[in-house]
């Protein structure tokens, strides 16, 4: 469960965007963000926790299937396959299915999916209500986005997008969260539209 | 039977001053056991014991030992701050009389404010196989393995919560307990926020708290103390803030002190009509003996259940003015046989009297001997309790009341009652069975338990809103039975479920052992644990920093032999395990609704097993007072065609119940039933009088009779009826209506259609 509250966040790669306060902010999503049905990505993702000495790097692709599809894979160091929609979350690890879980057990991870399904769906007003903007720098756009609520305080501090130098393409989120850990995820390989059907388990 | 009755009576009356203060010592002595007696006021113990009911009850015991004190704060209007604010008053206010508010402490807070602290873990069951999966957890290997997944696991974004799992409970010894509780026992509290030692409700108007006590067993004194310190400090908090003291405890407070008021006032209700009846009647000072020896009667009752039944249920005594009301029909009827007349003649009065009073007390037994047969405890004490109190009134009334009242002493009492039937009372009394079964079509049957908790409607009301701003949801629970913890055990695991249970805790005899194993265990190993734990955090490059209070606790804190287990936890492992006198049942928590197997409950469910399980007792209960009453009839000799006419009264009386509950759009209850039932029996002599009345030439006084009998049972039913438990206005509710209407019927309709019938 709590590795799919990640996910939410890798999802601000659907945002092409890029303005200034939280009004024109969502003018410029609105006319920034490019309509898909489905997107792919690799990722490079550098975790340094408190709990460790080491800089943890992973490797894998994320992929997104309009309205409520989504998938997290990490290729390496391990293989582990997280595929979330509106109704329940899996969790393979390997070829094995671990974990399926309701998405009604799990009341706040609702809540952060309906803020995904609000992001997926161009409905910026229901965005501003759980978090603050900042524009830390312009062309490049790099956004700083502050929870509002305590639900979300307790698990971050902030996230901080980037984007692509030439395009209208998000290509890094940094995660601070709230206990000091942070993420690096830089996103390459962007496609759009590729995923013809339905996602699944297997899609590799 | 005639001689000994005779001889008795002779000997009481040659002795009755030594024999009545021989008595009166014994009632003293008796009175005095019953006051230190353990009561019940609990609607539970009215349910029947079935298979699912006893499983259901055995949950119910075992929970409601130790409950929770709740605070409840609700906000009409202004901000969560301002909720905050007063409630921070109010724990100041708490504070100042001695109450504290409860704050979780521990290693582990999660956001579902879940406090779980190391030191309240101890494994299930740590035998040596438990022992063997530890040592594996705890050696290199395994070490190794589960640091492995640890670091595995920190590689996804958003590790807030396994970080400070991770940190706290690193090799897994409490996190399955952990996610135990959140997928189960604690998933009730699902959508709520926890800020400055406060559960707040999403929209931020509602609050509660918990306090610092618990009640360590039932104890009505505690709970009611502790609700007159609370209520002053409830009720001085700010406009448009209210607040409610919300326990199970609670519950048991107001019903005992509303079946203890409601005993007062249906003895003074009862107390004043039946005075005014017996002087009445009798216009002589005397009559004062008619009154309290059923009265009296009722304290052998009261030891007979406070001896047998542990506790004895509030609800059974609460009938106690309706056992005065027969009693005192029976008073009358000897007192009045016996006036004026000789010893000789009284004697002769008091043989021809004795069939007609056997008859009675025959009837009214014959119903409460079926509820001995009942599965339900609490009807089961009601029934011994009437049978012992009847039938001290009746021997009171037949032994002790003639000595009282000498004969020759003289008072006018010559009445005749002659009765004109009419067809027009044929005509209203078929129009009333007409639009009474027009009306009985109508009504609902509400077999919701909880309408009999006696409860402030106020109080009921803010728990409903507490649960739907809290959104506590119905858990599911397995019960599983069996002759010893083991055994129940057993046949748990034979379930084989493929669901995760929650079994956290042996019952008390196993703690002791457990938790000397648990501690032989760390006394062995830590040291070894230790240095392997270390070992692995540098090859994987883990902070020791970050683990040190992890390794401390393993060194340190390990549970005493004398350790108790936290109260957090132990309010959830608990209810867990009910030992019984005779069974231990197992009570495990399901996280997935999906499993089907029986013997898993809802509290919903459990609410509609008790309900259907009450009401097909009390209709079982009600056909065998019929099989039974027919029997008894049969066994009189009575004819098939005199039977028709002495079940006329009883099963009009049923309709006239059932019609105007229709008309007063009331809902019928299990206590409705049991009140049905029990008009069967009493109201089945009425029949039986009237139908001698009409066979016999000089039966005229066969109405009389009916008349003193149907008035003081519709004394006892009324005093019931004003009662404020729903139980004893129910029950006081179906007893008086369907009496008038029996009493009615037997005096304006039978004889009509006796008459007529006899003419053909």
């Amino acid at each position: 469960m709590e590795k799919m509250k990640g996910i939410i966040f890798a999802l601000f790669l659907s945002m092409n965007i890029l303005s200034a306060t939280a009004e024109e902010l969502a003018a410029v999503l609105n006319r920034e963000f490019k309509n898909f049905s489905s997107l792919t990505s690799d990722f490079i993702q550098e975790n340094k926790s408190m709990l460790i000495d080491d800089i943890l790097i992973s490797k894998g692709f994320l992929k997104i299937r309009m309205p409520d599809q989504l998938i997290w894979a990490i290729k390496e160091p391990l293989n582990q396959i997280i595929y979330i929609n509106q109704e329940e979350i899996s969790i393979k690890q390997g070829e094995a299915l671990v974990k399926k879980i309701k998405m009604n057990e799990l009341p706040m991870m609702k809540n952060l999916f309906l803020i995904l399904v609000n992001l997926m769906q161009h409905k910026w007003e229901e965005l501003d209500s759980d978090f603050k903007y900042v524009i830390v720098q312009k062309k490049p756009f790099k956004i700083e986005f502050q929870p509002r609520s305590k639900e979300l305080k307790d698990f971050f501090e902030k996230i901080i997008l980037t984007q692509a130098k030439d395009q209208p393409v998000i290509e890094q989120i940094d995660l601070f969260e709230a206990n000091g850990d942070t993420i690096k995820m830089i996103f390459n390989n962007i496609k759009f539209d590729a995923i013809p059907g339905k996602l699944d388990f297997s899609e590799k | 039977m005639i001689k000994l009755y005779f001889s008795i009576l002779s000997l009481i009356q040659n002795h009755r001053w030594k024999f009545i203060s021989a008595l009166s010592i014994l009632f003293v002595l008796l009175a005095y056991i019953f006051s230190r007696a353990p009561f019940d006021c609990s609607v539970y113990g009215m349910l029947p014991d079935n298979k699912d009911t006893h499983l259901i009850q055995a949950y119910l015991e075992q929970t409601k030992i130790r409950q929770d004190y709740i605070i409840f704060l609700e906000q009409n209007s202004g901000d969560k701050g301002e909720l905050l604010k007063n409630a921070n008053l109010l724990e100041e206010n708490l504070r100042k009389i001695g109450l504290n508010v409860w704050k979780p402490d521990g290693f582990f807070k999660d956001m579902n404010t879940m406090f779980i602290s190391l030191k309240g873990y101890v494994p299930a069951l740590f035998d040596s196989e438990m022992e063997n999966e530890f040592l594996k957890k705890i050696s290199p290997d395994g070490i190794d393995k589960q640091m492995r997944i640890n670091r595995d696991s920190l590689l996804l974004p958003f590790s807030a919560f396994q970080h400070a799992q991770i940190q706290y409970d690193p090799m897994l010894f409490v996190t399955p307990l952990l996610r135990e509780l959140h997928q189960t026992a604690l998933q009730s509290f699902k959508t709520m926020n926890y800020e400055n030692g406060f559960f707040l409700s999403q929209d931020g108007r509602n609050l509660f708290f918990k306090l610092n006590i618990c009640a360590e067993t039932y104890d009505f004194n505690k709970t009611n103390q502790l609700m007159r310190r609370i209520e002053p400090v409830l009720t001085n908090l700010p406009q448009g803030i209210k607040g409610y003291l919300i326990s199970p405890h609670v519950h048991s407070v107001y019903n005992e002190i509303i079946l203890k008021k409601d005993i007062q006032k249906t003895t003074l209700v009862m107390s004043v009509f039946l005075m005014i009846m017996i002087f009445g009647v009798l216009k002589n000072w005397k009559g004062i003996f008619v009154f309290l020896l059923p009265n009296l009667s009722l304290i052998p009752a009261l030891f007979f259940i406070s001896v047998f039944f542990h506790p004895f249920s509030l609800i059974a005594v609460g009938f106690g003015s309706f056992i005065v009301g027969i009693g005192v029909d029976y008073g009358l009827h000897v007192f009045l046989s016996i006036h004026h007349k000789s010893y000789a003649e009284r004697n002769e009065i008091l043989t021809s009297l004795l069939p007609a009073l056997i008859l009675n007390y025959a009837c009214a037994l014959s119903v409460f001997v079926i509820f001995l047969f009942s599965r339900s405890n609490g009807f089961v004490q009601l029934a011994v309790f009437t049978i012992v109190g009847i039938t001290c009134c009746f021997l009171m009334d037949t032994l002790i009341l003639p000595a009282l009242v000498s004969p020759g002493f003289r008072f006018i009492v010559e009445r005749e009652i002659h009765l004109h039937p009419k067809p027009l009372y044929l005509t209203i009394w078929v129009v009333l069975m007409f639009i009474s079964i027009l009306f009985g079509a109508r009504i609902n049957i509400n077999s919701d338990i909880k309408m009999f908790d006696g409860s402030p409607k106020p109080l009921l009301e803010a728990e409903k809103r507490f649960i739907s701003s809290f959104n506590i949801q119905s858990k599911k629970f397995l019960i599983t039975s069996g002759e010893t913890y083991l055994d129940a055990y057993n046949k748990l695991q034979k379930l084989n479920l493929h669901s995760p249970l929650m079994l956290l805790r042996p019952p008390a005899e196993y703690s002791a052992q457990n938790i000397r194993r648990w501690n032989k265990f760390w006394k062995k190993n830590s040291l070894q644990f230790e240095k392997n734990f270390n070992r692995c955090l540098e090859q994987l490059k883990f902070s020791k920093k970050q683990f040190s209070e992890f390794v401390n606790f393993i060194k340190k804190e390990q549970p005493e032999e004398n350790f108790e287990i936290p109260e957090f936890i132990r309010e959830v492992t608990d209810p867990l395990v009910y030992t019984g006198k005779s069974k231990v049942c197992i009570i495990t928590w399901l996280s997935s609704s999906e499993v089907k197997v029986s013997g898993v409950f809802s509290q919903d469910s459990m609410v509609k097993i008790m309900a259907e399980a009450s009401f097909a007792e009390m209709t079982k209960l009600g056909l065998w007072a019929f099989v039974v009453l027919l029997a008894l009839c049969i066994g009189l000799s009575f004819k098939v065609k005199k039977l028709m006419w002495i079940f006329v009264p009883p099963l009009s009386a049923i309709l006239g119940v059932f019609g105007m509950l229709g008309l007063m759009h009331s809902e019928l209850n299990a206590a409705h039933i049991a009140g049905l039932v029990m008009i069967l029996g009493l109201s089945m002599d009425y029949g039986m009088y009237i139908h001698q009345m009409c066979t016999q030439s000089n039966g005229q006084h066969f109405i009389i009779g009916v008349l003193y009998s149907s008035i003081t049972a519709l004394i006892g039913g009324l005093s019931l009826w004003s009662a404020s438990h729903v139980i004893l206005s129910s029950l006081g509710f179906s007893l008086t209506v369907g009496i008038l209407v029996s009493f009615l019927t037997s005096c304006f309709v039978l004889p009509y259609l006796m008459k007529q019938r006899i003419r053909e």
